[in-house]
Protein backbone atom coordinates (compact mmCIF):
# COMPACT_ATOMS: atom_id res chain seq x y z
CA UNK A 1 0.00 0.00 0.00
CA UNK A 2 1.49 3.23 -1.11
CA UNK A 3 1.26 6.52 1.14
CA UNK A 4 2.67 9.80 0.15
CA UNK A 5 4.61 11.61 1.98
CA UNK A 6 3.45 15.49 2.18
CA UNK A 7 6.88 17.03 3.25
CA UNK A 8 9.01 14.79 1.34
CA UNK A 9 6.65 14.86 -1.43
CA UNK A 10 6.77 11.43 -2.54
CA UNK A 11 4.95 8.23 -2.60
CA UNK A 12 6.04 5.21 -0.47
CA UNK A 13 4.95 1.84 0.18
CA UNK A 14 3.74 1.99 3.96
CA UNK A 15 4.81 -0.95 5.13
CA UNK A 16 8.53 -0.46 3.89
CA UNK A 17 8.64 2.34 6.32
CA UNK A 18 6.71 0.62 9.12
CA UNK A 19 9.33 -2.51 8.79
CA UNK A 20 12.61 0.24 8.87
CA UNK A 21 10.66 1.80 11.96
CA UNK A 22 10.59 -1.90 13.63
CA UNK A 23 14.31 -3.07 12.21
CA UNK A 24 15.75 -0.05 14.00
CA UNK A 25 13.73 -0.21 16.90
CA UNK A 26 14.87 -3.87 16.88
CA UNK A 27 18.24 -3.09 17.02
CA UNK A 28 17.73 -0.07 19.52
CA UNK A 29 15.75 -2.35 22.12
CA UNK A 30 18.81 -4.76 21.74
CA UNK A 31 21.60 -2.35 21.72
CA UNK A 32 20.19 0.18 24.13
CA UNK A 33 20.78 3.20 21.81
CA UNK A 34 18.96 5.69 20.16
CA UNK A 35 18.80 4.24 16.73
CA UNK A 36 18.98 7.87 15.06
CA UNK A 37 22.44 7.28 13.50
CA UNK A 38 20.90 4.14 12.02
CA UNK A 39 17.48 5.94 10.88
CA UNK A 40 18.59 8.79 8.91
CA UNK A 41 20.79 6.91 6.92
CA UNK A 42 18.30 4.20 6.04
CA UNK A 43 15.44 6.88 5.35
CA UNK A 44 18.31 8.09 2.74
CA UNK A 45 19.21 5.00 1.39
CA UNK A 46 15.71 4.72 0.60
CA UNK A 47 14.98 7.68 -1.64
CA UNK A 48 13.68 10.43 0.96
CA UNK A 49 15.74 13.25 0.53
CA UNK A 50 18.48 13.87 3.08
CA UNK A 51 17.30 17.13 5.11
CA UNK A 52 13.82 15.66 5.10
CA UNK A 53 15.42 12.52 7.01
CA UNK A 54 17.22 14.09 9.25
CA UNK A 55 14.49 16.86 10.54
CA UNK A 56 12.09 13.90 10.74
CA UNK A 57 14.38 11.52 12.63
CA UNK A 58 14.86 14.59 15.35
CA UNK A 59 11.14 14.53 15.55
CA UNK A 60 10.91 10.88 15.75
CA UNK A 61 13.40 10.70 18.46
CA UNK A 62 11.77 12.41 20.99
CA UNK A 63 9.15 9.87 20.52
CA UNK A 64 11.34 7.49 21.33
CA UNK A 65 13.48 8.85 24.09
CA UNK A 66 10.64 10.35 26.11
CA UNK A 67 9.21 7.31 27.65
CA UNK A 68 12.55 6.33 29.13
CA UNK A 69 13.45 9.70 30.29
CA UNK A 70 9.96 9.67 32.04
CA UNK A 71 11.09 6.23 33.51
CA UNK A 72 14.60 7.94 34.72
CA UNK A 73 12.72 10.91 36.39
CA UNK A 74 10.61 8.81 38.19
CA UNK A 75 13.39 6.88 39.66
CA UNK A 76 15.40 9.78 40.43
CA UNK A 77 18.21 8.41 38.38
CA UNK A 78 19.33 11.93 36.22
CA UNK A 79 21.13 14.62 37.60
CA UNK A 80 18.65 17.39 36.74
CA UNK A 81 21.42 20.27 36.80
CA UNK A 82 23.84 18.48 34.85
CA UNK A 83 21.13 17.72 32.42
CA UNK A 84 19.67 21.67 32.40
CA UNK A 85 23.80 23.19 31.77
CA UNK A 86 23.75 20.00 29.06
CA UNK A 87 20.87 21.09 27.42
CA UNK A 88 22.21 24.72 27.77
CA UNK A 89 24.90 24.35 25.56
CA UNK A 90 23.05 21.80 23.57
CA UNK A 91 19.89 24.61 23.03
CA UNK A 92 23.15 26.91 21.60
CA UNK A 93 23.93 24.02 19.52
CA UNK A 94 21.09 23.09 17.56
CA UNK A 95 20.51 27.04 16.83
CA UNK A 96 23.50 27.39 15.04
CA UNK A 97 23.18 23.70 14.14
CA UNK A 98 19.71 24.37 12.27
CA UNK A 99 21.07 28.07 10.79
CA UNK A 100 24.46 25.99 9.51
CA UNK A 101 22.17 23.38 7.95
CA UNK A 102 19.49 25.99 6.08
CA UNK A 103 22.64 28.14 4.81
CA UNK A 104 23.48 24.87 3.44
CA UNK A 105 20.32 23.61 2.18
CA UNK A 106 20.08 27.19 0.25
CA UNK A 107 23.43 26.67 -1.54
CA UNK A 108 23.07 23.15 -2.39
CA UNK A 109 25.61 21.65 0.03
CA UNK A 110 23.11 20.11 2.73
CA UNK A 111 23.56 16.39 1.28
CA UNK A 112 26.96 16.76 1.55
CA UNK A 113 27.40 18.10 4.79
CA UNK A 114 25.23 14.97 6.01
CA UNK A 115 27.13 12.59 4.06
CA UNK A 116 30.26 13.73 5.76
CA UNK A 117 29.50 14.26 8.86
CA UNK A 118 27.90 10.52 8.72
CA UNK A 119 30.48 9.21 7.35
CA UNK A 120 33.28 11.15 9.94
CA UNK A 121 31.28 10.49 13.34
CA UNK A 122 30.27 6.39 12.45
CA UNK A 123 33.25 5.72 10.82
CA UNK A 124 35.37 7.02 13.97
CA UNK A 125 33.03 6.10 16.63
CA UNK A 126 32.33 2.31 14.88
CA UNK A 127 36.22 1.44 14.67
CA UNK A 128 36.86 2.54 18.32
CA UNK A 129 33.93 0.24 19.77
CA UNK A 130 34.75 -2.58 17.61
CA UNK A 131 38.57 -2.33 19.00
CA UNK A 132 37.21 -1.91 22.44
CA UNK A 133 34.72 -4.92 22.72
CA UNK A 134 37.19 -6.99 20.41
CA UNK A 135 39.37 -5.95 23.76
CA UNK A 136 36.72 -7.09 25.53
CA UNK A 137 35.70 -10.37 24.23
CA UNK A 138 39.66 -10.93 24.26
CA UNK A 139 39.67 -10.35 28.23
CA UNK A 140 36.55 -12.67 29.10
CA UNK A 141 38.29 -15.43 27.37
CA UNK A 142 41.48 -14.69 28.97
CA UNK A 143 40.08 -14.17 32.27
CA UNK A 144 41.87 -10.83 33.32
CA UNK A 145 39.82 -8.09 34.94
CA UNK A 146 39.18 -4.99 33.45
CA UNK A 147 41.66 -2.07 34.68
CA UNK A 148 39.35 0.41 36.39
CA UNK A 149 40.18 3.90 36.33
CA UNK A 150 40.05 4.79 40.24
CA UNK A 151 36.99 7.82 41.22
CA UNK A 152 38.14 10.85 42.00
CA UNK A 153 41.37 10.83 39.70
CA UNK A 154 42.48 14.31 38.56
CA UNK A 155 42.26 14.83 34.70
CA UNK A 156 42.85 18.19 32.96
CA UNK A 157 39.30 18.88 33.80
CA UNK A 158 39.74 19.67 37.14
CA UNK A 159 41.55 22.82 36.00
CA UNK A 160 39.29 24.60 34.30
CA UNK A 161 37.33 27.78 35.80
CA UNK A 162 33.24 27.89 36.23
CA UNK A 163 33.36 25.14 38.95
CA UNK A 164 29.79 24.05 39.97
CA UNK A 165 28.51 21.76 42.25
CA UNK A 166 26.43 18.50 40.97
CA UNK A 167 25.14 16.84 43.83
CA UNK A 168 23.23 13.99 42.32
CA UNK A 169 26.82 12.83 40.37
CA UNK A 170 29.01 13.89 43.64
CA UNK A 171 30.82 16.31 40.87
CA UNK A 172 32.38 20.05 41.89
CA UNK A 173 33.85 20.30 38.21
CA UNK A 174 33.92 23.46 35.93
CA UNK A 175 30.94 24.18 33.98
CA UNK A 176 32.43 24.74 30.53
CA UNK A 177 33.65 20.87 29.53
CA UNK A 178 29.42 19.98 30.23
CA UNK A 179 28.15 23.08 28.19
CA UNK A 180 30.92 22.03 25.29
CA UNK A 181 29.29 18.49 25.25
CA UNK A 182 25.96 19.55 25.26
CA UNK A 183 27.00 22.21 22.29
CA UNK A 184 28.34 19.48 19.90
CA UNK A 185 25.07 17.39 20.61
CA UNK A 186 23.00 19.60 19.45
CA UNK A 187 25.10 20.44 16.58
CA UNK A 188 24.82 16.72 15.51
CA UNK A 189 20.91 16.57 16.51
CA UNK A 190 20.42 19.65 13.92
CA UNK A 191 22.50 18.35 11.12
CA UNK A 192 22.18 14.48 11.41
CA UNK A 193 19.40 13.52 13.04
CA UNK A 194 20.66 11.85 16.09
CA UNK A 195 20.14 12.15 19.34
CA UNK A 196 23.71 11.83 20.20
CA UNK A 197 23.43 9.53 23.00
CA UNK A 198 26.19 7.47 21.63
CA UNK A 199 28.70 10.65 21.88
CA UNK A 200 27.24 11.64 24.88
CA UNK A 201 27.58 8.62 26.94
CA UNK A 202 30.87 7.86 26.82
CA UNK A 203 31.44 11.56 27.32
CA UNK A 204 30.04 11.75 30.49
CA UNK A 205 31.69 8.47 31.78
CA UNK A 206 35.10 9.12 30.43
CA UNK A 207 35.60 12.92 30.44
CA UNK A 208 33.11 14.54 33.23
CA UNK A 209 33.41 10.64 35.55
CA UNK A 210 30.18 11.02 35.69
CA UNK A 211 28.43 7.99 37.78
CA UNK A 212 27.16 5.73 35.72
CA UNK A 213 24.17 5.35 37.36
CA UNK A 214 22.64 9.08 36.38
CA UNK A 215 24.58 8.97 32.99
CA UNK A 216 21.82 7.52 30.99
CA UNK A 217 18.96 9.09 32.38
CA UNK A 218 20.82 12.45 32.26
CA UNK A 219 21.59 11.60 28.37
CA UNK A 220 18.25 10.83 27.84
CA UNK A 221 16.81 13.96 29.30
CA UNK A 222 18.80 16.17 27.68
CA UNK A 223 17.98 14.33 24.31
CA UNK A 224 14.52 15.04 24.54
CA UNK A 225 14.64 18.63 24.96
CA UNK A 226 17.31 18.93 22.17
CA UNK A 227 15.76 16.84 19.28
CA UNK A 228 12.22 18.75 20.77
CA UNK A 229 14.40 21.58 20.12
CA UNK A 230 16.02 21.08 16.67
CA UNK A 231 12.41 19.74 15.59
CA UNK A 232 10.87 22.85 16.34
CA UNK A 233 13.55 24.70 14.40
CA UNK A 234 13.85 23.28 11.58
CA UNK A 235 9.90 23.13 11.03
CA UNK A 236 10.26 26.96 11.14
CA UNK A 237 13.67 27.53 9.15
CA UNK A 238 13.86 24.49 6.79
CA UNK A 239 10.10 23.27 6.23
CA UNK A 240 11.85 19.54 6.32
CA UNK A 241 9.78 17.98 9.38
CA UNK A 242 7.70 15.13 7.86
CA UNK A 243 4.95 14.45 10.67
CA UNK A 244 3.35 11.65 8.90
CA UNK A 245 6.93 9.80 8.19
CA UNK A 246 7.93 10.82 11.73
CA UNK A 247 4.80 8.88 12.81
CA UNK A 248 5.08 6.02 11.30
CA UNK A 249 8.30 5.18 12.06
CA UNK A 250 7.93 5.43 15.69
CA UNK A 251 4.49 2.75 15.20
CA UNK A 252 6.90 0.53 13.41
CA UNK A 253 9.84 1.14 16.38
CA UNK A 254 7.36 0.83 19.16
CA UNK A 255 6.89 -2.95 18.37
CA UNK A 256 10.33 -3.39 16.83
CA UNK A 257 11.97 -1.88 20.47
CA UNK A 258 10.02 -4.25 22.35
CA UNK A 259 11.01 -7.27 20.47
CA UNK A 260 14.56 -6.01 20.28
CA UNK A 261 15.28 -5.68 24.12
CA UNK A 262 13.93 -9.44 24.80
CA UNK A 263 16.60 -10.67 22.29
CA UNK A 264 19.10 -8.48 23.85
CA UNK A 265 18.89 -10.01 27.08
CA UNK A 266 19.85 -13.28 26.11
CA UNK A 267 22.94 -11.58 24.42
CA UNK A 268 26.45 -11.03 25.46
CA UNK A 269 27.46 -7.49 25.90
CA UNK A 270 30.52 -7.33 23.82
CA UNK A 271 29.45 -9.27 21.08
CA UNK A 272 26.60 -6.97 21.15
CA UNK A 273 28.66 -4.12 21.29
CA UNK A 274 31.01 -5.96 18.50
CA UNK A 275 28.28 -6.52 15.96
CA UNK A 276 26.88 -3.09 16.33
CA UNK A 277 30.47 -1.52 15.73
CA UNK A 278 30.56 -3.34 12.72
CA UNK A 279 27.03 -2.26 11.76
CA UNK A 280 28.10 1.41 12.29
CA UNK A 281 30.81 0.68 10.27
CA UNK A 282 29.06 -0.64 7.08
CA UNK A 283 26.76 2.54 7.07
CA UNK A 284 29.54 4.95 7.40
CA UNK A 285 31.59 3.04 4.61
CA UNK A 286 28.50 2.74 2.58
CA UNK A 287 27.73 6.85 2.84
CA UNK A 288 31.73 7.01 2.23
CA UNK A 289 30.97 4.82 -0.93
CA UNK A 290 28.31 6.81 -2.50
CA UNK A 291 30.31 9.63 -2.08
CA UNK A 292 33.32 8.35 -4.34
CA UNK A 293 31.35 6.58 -6.81
CA UNK A 294 30.20 8.54 -9.80
CA UNK A 295 26.83 8.82 -9.68
CA UNK A 296 24.46 7.95 -12.81
CA UNK A 297 23.17 11.99 -12.99
CA UNK A 298 26.00 14.39 -12.37
CA UNK A 299 22.62 16.65 -12.29
CA UNK A 300 20.12 17.47 -9.97
CA UNK A 301 17.12 20.07 -9.92
CA UNK A 302 15.31 21.87 -7.25
CA UNK A 303 12.38 24.81 -7.20
CA UNK A 304 13.76 27.58 -6.19
CA UNK A 305 16.65 29.87 -6.28
CA UNK A 306 19.95 29.33 -4.96
CA UNK A 307 22.11 31.35 -2.85
CA UNK B 1 -12.39 13.69 -13.93
CA UNK B 2 -14.26 10.27 -14.38
CA UNK B 3 -15.00 8.86 -17.58
CA UNK B 4 -18.73 9.77 -16.68
CA UNK B 5 -18.21 12.92 -17.23
CA UNK B 6 -17.25 12.47 -20.43
CA UNK B 7 -20.94 11.98 -22.16
CA UNK B 8 -22.38 15.21 -21.03
CA UNK B 9 -19.06 17.20 -22.01
CA UNK B 10 -19.67 15.09 -25.73
CA UNK B 11 -23.20 16.30 -26.07
CA UNK B 12 -22.43 19.90 -24.89
CA UNK B 13 -19.61 20.05 -27.21
CA UNK B 14 -21.58 18.76 -30.39
CA UNK B 15 -25.00 20.90 -28.93
CA UNK B 16 -22.41 24.11 -29.42
CA UNK B 17 -21.14 23.28 -32.67
CA UNK B 18 -24.60 22.25 -33.58
CA UNK B 19 -25.86 25.67 -32.53
CA UNK B 20 -23.58 28.16 -33.54
CA UNK B 21 -24.17 27.39 -37.29
CA UNK B 22 -21.37 27.36 -40.05
CA UNK B 23 -18.95 30.21 -39.41
CA UNK B 24 -16.34 31.74 -41.38
CA UNK B 25 -13.30 29.18 -41.29
CA UNK B 26 -12.83 26.13 -39.03
CA UNK B 27 -13.40 26.89 -35.53
CA UNK B 28 -12.56 25.15 -32.66
CA UNK B 29 -14.65 23.96 -29.61
CA UNK B 30 -12.64 22.88 -26.28
CA UNK B 31 -13.91 21.92 -22.65
CA UNK B 32 -12.69 19.71 -19.95
CA UNK B 33 -14.45 17.29 -17.70
CA UNK B 34 -13.66 19.97 -15.19
CA UNK B 35 -12.36 22.80 -14.60
CA UNK B 36 -11.36 22.96 -10.63
CA UNK B 37 -9.33 19.83 -10.34
CA UNK B 38 -8.70 18.68 -6.88
CA UNK B 39 -6.06 15.62 -6.17
CA UNK B 40 -7.24 14.12 -3.32
CA UNK B 41 -5.93 10.97 -3.27
CA UNK B 42 -1.85 12.13 -3.18
CA UNK B 43 -0.76 8.68 -4.61
CA UNK B 44 -2.97 8.09 -7.46
CA UNK B 45 -3.24 11.67 -8.44
CA UNK B 46 -6.31 12.49 -10.70
CA UNK B 47 -7.59 12.72 -14.25
CA UNK B 48 -9.13 14.69 -16.68
CA UNK B 49 -10.33 14.85 -20.06
CA UNK B 50 -10.16 17.32 -22.46
CA UNK B 51 -12.77 17.20 -25.16
CA UNK B 52 -13.13 19.27 -28.11
CA UNK B 53 -15.03 19.33 -31.83
CA UNK B 54 -13.98 20.84 -35.40
CA UNK B 55 -16.68 22.88 -36.98
CA UNK B 56 -16.79 23.04 -40.39
CA UNK B 57 -17.47 26.10 -42.15
CA UNK B 58 -18.96 27.89 -45.20
CA UNK B 59 -17.54 26.02 -47.94
CA UNK B 60 -20.92 24.02 -47.70
CA UNK B 61 -19.48 20.57 -46.34
CA UNK B 62 -21.55 18.58 -44.16
CA UNK B 63 -21.22 18.70 -40.04
CA UNK B 64 -20.35 15.86 -39.91
CA UNK B 65 -17.47 15.59 -42.10
CA UNK B 66 -14.57 13.86 -40.50
CA UNK B 67 -10.78 14.20 -39.76
CA UNK B 68 -9.13 15.04 -42.70
CA UNK B 69 -5.58 16.78 -43.03
CA UNK B 70 -6.42 18.16 -39.59
CA UNK B 71 -4.21 17.71 -36.52
CA UNK B 72 -5.01 18.55 -33.01
CA UNK B 73 -1.82 19.72 -30.75
CA UNK B 74 -2.49 19.80 -26.93
CA UNK B 75 -0.20 22.19 -24.56
CA UNK B 76 -0.85 21.28 -20.85
CA UNK B 77 1.12 23.78 -18.62
CA UNK B 78 1.82 24.03 -14.88
CA UNK B 79 2.07 27.37 -13.16
CA UNK B 80 5.62 28.29 -13.49
CA UNK B 81 8.65 28.23 -11.01
CA UNK B 82 12.16 28.70 -10.51
CA UNK B 83 14.34 25.70 -11.45
CA UNK B 84 17.73 25.53 -9.78
CA UNK B 85 19.89 23.13 -12.01
CA UNK B 86 23.15 21.70 -9.90
CA UNK B 87 26.26 19.84 -11.70
CA UNK B 88 28.05 17.48 -9.50
CA UNK B 89 31.81 17.93 -9.91
CA UNK B 90 34.60 15.57 -8.53
CA UNK B 91 36.71 17.32 -5.41
CA UNK B 92 39.03 15.69 -3.51
CA UNK B 93 37.91 12.33 -4.35
CA UNK B 94 34.23 13.37 -3.99
CA UNK B 95 31.56 14.17 -5.92
CA UNK B 96 30.14 17.92 -4.80
CA UNK B 97 27.66 19.76 -6.03
CA UNK B 98 29.54 22.71 -8.09
CA UNK B 99 28.10 24.88 -10.37
CA UNK B 100 24.49 25.85 -10.93
CA UNK B 101 22.27 27.41 -12.54
CA UNK B 102 18.38 28.85 -11.74
CA UNK B 103 16.46 29.00 -14.65
CA UNK B 104 13.58 31.41 -13.92
CA UNK B 105 9.84 31.16 -14.79
CA UNK B 106 9.83 27.73 -16.18
CA UNK B 107 6.41 25.98 -16.33
CA UNK B 108 6.43 23.40 -13.48
CA UNK B 109 4.02 20.87 -15.76
CA UNK B 110 4.89 20.42 -19.34
CA UNK B 111 2.41 17.75 -21.21
CA UNK B 112 2.45 17.69 -25.24
CA UNK B 113 -0.15 15.70 -27.16
CA UNK B 114 -0.93 15.16 -30.36
CA UNK B 115 -3.12 13.54 -33.20
CA UNK B 116 0.23 12.39 -34.97
CA UNK B 117 3.90 13.01 -34.15
CA UNK B 118 4.43 16.94 -33.89
CA UNK B 119 6.93 16.72 -36.43
CA UNK B 120 4.76 15.16 -38.81
CA UNK B 121 2.79 18.42 -38.48
CA UNK B 122 4.37 21.48 -37.73
CA UNK B 123 8.09 22.61 -39.10
CA UNK B 124 11.13 23.11 -36.00
CA UNK B 125 10.43 26.68 -36.65
CA UNK B 126 7.03 26.81 -35.96
CA UNK B 127 7.20 24.44 -33.47
CA UNK B 128 10.17 26.63 -31.92
CA UNK B 129 8.47 30.05 -31.85
CA UNK B 130 5.34 28.53 -30.32
CA UNK B 131 7.18 26.68 -27.73
CA UNK B 132 5.59 23.81 -28.21
CA UNK B 133 7.13 20.18 -26.78
CA UNK B 134 9.17 20.39 -23.71
CA UNK B 135 12.66 20.49 -25.51
CA UNK B 136 11.15 23.63 -27.08
CA UNK B 137 10.24 25.53 -23.96
CA UNK B 138 12.70 28.82 -24.06
CA UNK B 139 14.97 28.95 -21.10
CA UNK B 140 16.16 32.35 -21.86
CA UNK B 141 15.99 33.44 -18.45
CA UNK B 142 18.56 32.14 -16.45
CA UNK B 143 20.80 33.31 -13.44
CA UNK B 144 24.16 31.29 -13.38
CA UNK B 145 25.82 30.63 -9.78
CA UNK B 146 29.23 29.83 -11.33
CA UNK B 147 31.44 30.61 -14.22
CA UNK B 148 29.14 28.93 -16.98
CA UNK B 149 29.62 31.32 -19.03
CA UNK B 150 29.96 29.00 -22.42
CA UNK B 151 26.42 28.17 -24.58
CA UNK B 152 27.34 24.66 -24.85
CA UNK B 153 27.65 24.34 -20.82
CA UNK B 154 24.08 26.42 -20.05
CA UNK B 155 22.85 24.11 -22.85
CA UNK B 156 23.91 21.31 -21.00
CA UNK B 157 22.07 22.54 -17.92
CA UNK B 158 19.06 23.09 -20.14
CA UNK B 159 18.73 19.56 -21.07
CA UNK B 160 19.76 18.10 -17.45
CA UNK B 161 16.54 19.49 -16.70
CA UNK B 162 14.04 18.45 -19.07
CA UNK B 163 15.04 15.52 -18.49
CA UNK B 164 14.97 15.60 -14.69
CA UNK B 165 11.61 16.73 -15.34
CA UNK B 166 10.41 13.80 -17.81
CA UNK B 167 12.15 11.41 -14.87
CA UNK B 168 9.83 12.61 -12.67
CA UNK B 169 6.78 12.43 -15.23
CA UNK B 170 6.17 16.23 -14.60
CA UNK B 171 7.22 17.05 -18.46
CA UNK B 172 5.97 14.22 -21.03
CA UNK B 173 4.90 14.21 -24.61
CA UNK B 174 2.56 12.14 -26.32
CA UNK B 175 2.26 11.86 -30.10
CA UNK B 176 -0.86 9.75 -30.41
CA UNK B 177 -2.54 11.28 -26.97
CA UNK B 178 -5.26 13.09 -28.75
CA UNK B 179 -7.95 10.74 -29.92
CA UNK B 180 -10.07 11.47 -32.95
CA UNK B 181 -13.45 10.13 -31.08
CA UNK B 182 -15.80 10.23 -33.94
CA UNK B 183 -16.35 13.05 -37.38
CA UNK B 184 -15.06 16.20 -36.12
CA UNK B 185 -14.91 15.33 -32.11
CA UNK B 186 -12.01 14.48 -30.01
CA UNK B 187 -10.21 13.77 -26.95
CA UNK B 188 -7.34 13.41 -24.40
CA UNK B 189 -6.76 12.20 -21.07
CA UNK B 190 -4.72 14.38 -18.87
CA UNK B 191 -3.15 12.82 -16.05
CA UNK B 192 -2.76 14.96 -13.31
CA UNK B 193 0.11 13.47 -11.04
CA UNK B 194 0.47 13.75 -7.42
CA UNK B 195 3.47 16.21 -7.07
CA UNK B 196 2.48 18.83 -9.62
CA UNK B 197 2.20 22.21 -7.89
CA UNK B 198 -1.26 23.55 -7.19
CA UNK B 199 -2.29 26.65 -8.88
CA UNK B 200 -3.52 28.05 -12.73
CA UNK B 201 -2.73 25.31 -15.55
CA UNK B 202 -2.99 26.63 -18.94
CA UNK B 203 -4.35 23.95 -21.56
CA UNK B 204 -3.82 25.41 -24.80
CA UNK B 205 -5.53 23.65 -28.01
CA UNK B 206 -4.10 24.18 -31.22
CA UNK B 207 -5.86 23.20 -34.57
CA UNK B 208 -3.09 22.64 -37.36
CA UNK B 209 -3.53 22.25 -41.07
CA UNK B 210 -0.51 21.47 -43.67
CA UNK B 211 1.94 23.30 -41.67
CA UNK B 212 -0.37 26.67 -40.26
CA UNK B 213 -1.95 26.28 -36.88
CA UNK B 214 -5.70 27.71 -37.82
CA UNK B 215 -6.88 28.05 -34.58
CA UNK B 216 -5.70 27.75 -31.07
CA UNK B 217 -7.91 27.66 -27.83
CA UNK B 218 -7.08 27.96 -24.26
CA UNK B 219 -8.73 26.61 -20.90
CA UNK B 220 -7.49 27.51 -17.32
CA UNK B 221 -8.48 24.85 -14.93
CA UNK B 222 -7.19 25.35 -11.32
CA UNK B 223 -5.67 22.39 -9.62
CA UNK B 224 -5.80 22.07 -6.09
CA UNK B 225 -4.70 19.13 -3.68
CA UNK B 226 -7.28 17.94 -0.89
CA UNK B 227 -6.59 14.95 2.05
CA UNK B 228 -4.90 14.38 4.87
CA UNK B 229 -0.90 14.83 3.17
CA UNK B 230 -2.09 18.40 2.03
CA UNK B 231 -3.44 19.60 5.23
CA UNK B 232 -0.48 18.46 6.85
CA UNK B 233 1.71 20.51 4.07
CA UNK B 234 -0.29 23.85 4.36
CA UNK B 235 0.25 23.75 7.72
CA UNK B 236 3.97 23.02 7.58
CA UNK B 237 4.42 26.06 5.31
CA UNK B 238 1.60 28.27 6.96
CA UNK B 239 1.81 27.79 10.98
CA UNK B 240 5.45 26.53 10.46
CA UNK B 241 5.86 27.26 14.43
CA UNK B 242 2.83 25.53 15.44
CA UNK B 243 3.30 23.13 12.93
CA UNK B 244 6.47 22.09 15.16
CA UNK B 245 5.18 22.66 18.24
CA UNK B 246 2.63 20.25 17.45
CA UNK B 247 4.99 17.47 15.96
CA UNK B 248 6.77 17.64 19.27
CA UNK B 249 3.82 17.15 21.44
CA UNK B 250 2.42 14.27 19.53
CA UNK B 251 5.57 12.75 19.67
CA UNK B 252 6.14 12.90 22.88
CA UNK B 253 2.51 11.80 24.14
CA UNK B 254 2.52 8.75 21.43
CA UNK B 255 6.14 8.02 23.21
CA UNK B 256 4.68 7.84 26.38
CA UNK B 257 1.34 6.08 25.40
CA UNK B 258 3.92 3.43 23.44
CA UNK B 259 5.42 2.75 26.84
CA UNK B 260 2.53 2.68 28.98
CA UNK B 261 0.58 0.40 26.39
CA UNK B 262 3.77 -2.45 26.79
CA UNK B 263 4.22 -1.65 30.40
CA UNK B 264 0.80 -3.24 31.06
CA UNK B 265 1.59 -6.31 29.26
Amino acid sequence: MQIYLPIAELSVNIFLILSMGAMVGFLSGMFGVGGGFLMTPLLIFSGIPPAVAVATEANQIVASSVSGAIAHWRRKSLDLKMGLVLLAGGSVGSVVGVALFSRLRASGQVDLLISLSYVLFLGVIGTLMFFESIRSIHRAQGGQAPKRRKPGQHNWIHGLPFKMRFRRSKLYISAIPPILIGFVVGLLAAIMGVGGGFIMVPAMIYLLRMPTSVVVGTSLFQIVFVTALVTVLHATNTQTVDALLALLLLLGGVVGAQIGVRVGVKMKGEQLRALLAIMVMAVSAKIAFDLIVTPDDLFTISTGSSH
Amino acid sequence: MTRYGLIPVMIICLVSYLLTGPAKAERLHVNLTAHEVAVTSSFTGARITLFGAIQRTSDGLAPSQQFQNEDIIVAVIGPSEDLTVRRKERVGGIWVNRDAITFKRVPSVYYLASTRPVDEILSQSVRMRNELGPDYISLDRYEAHSDISSDEDIESFRQAMIRKKKEIALYGEDERGVRVQANTLFSMDINIPANVPVGKFSVRVFLVRDGVILQSQSIQPSVSKKGIERMIYSFAHVQPLFYGITAVIVAAFAGWLASVIFRQR
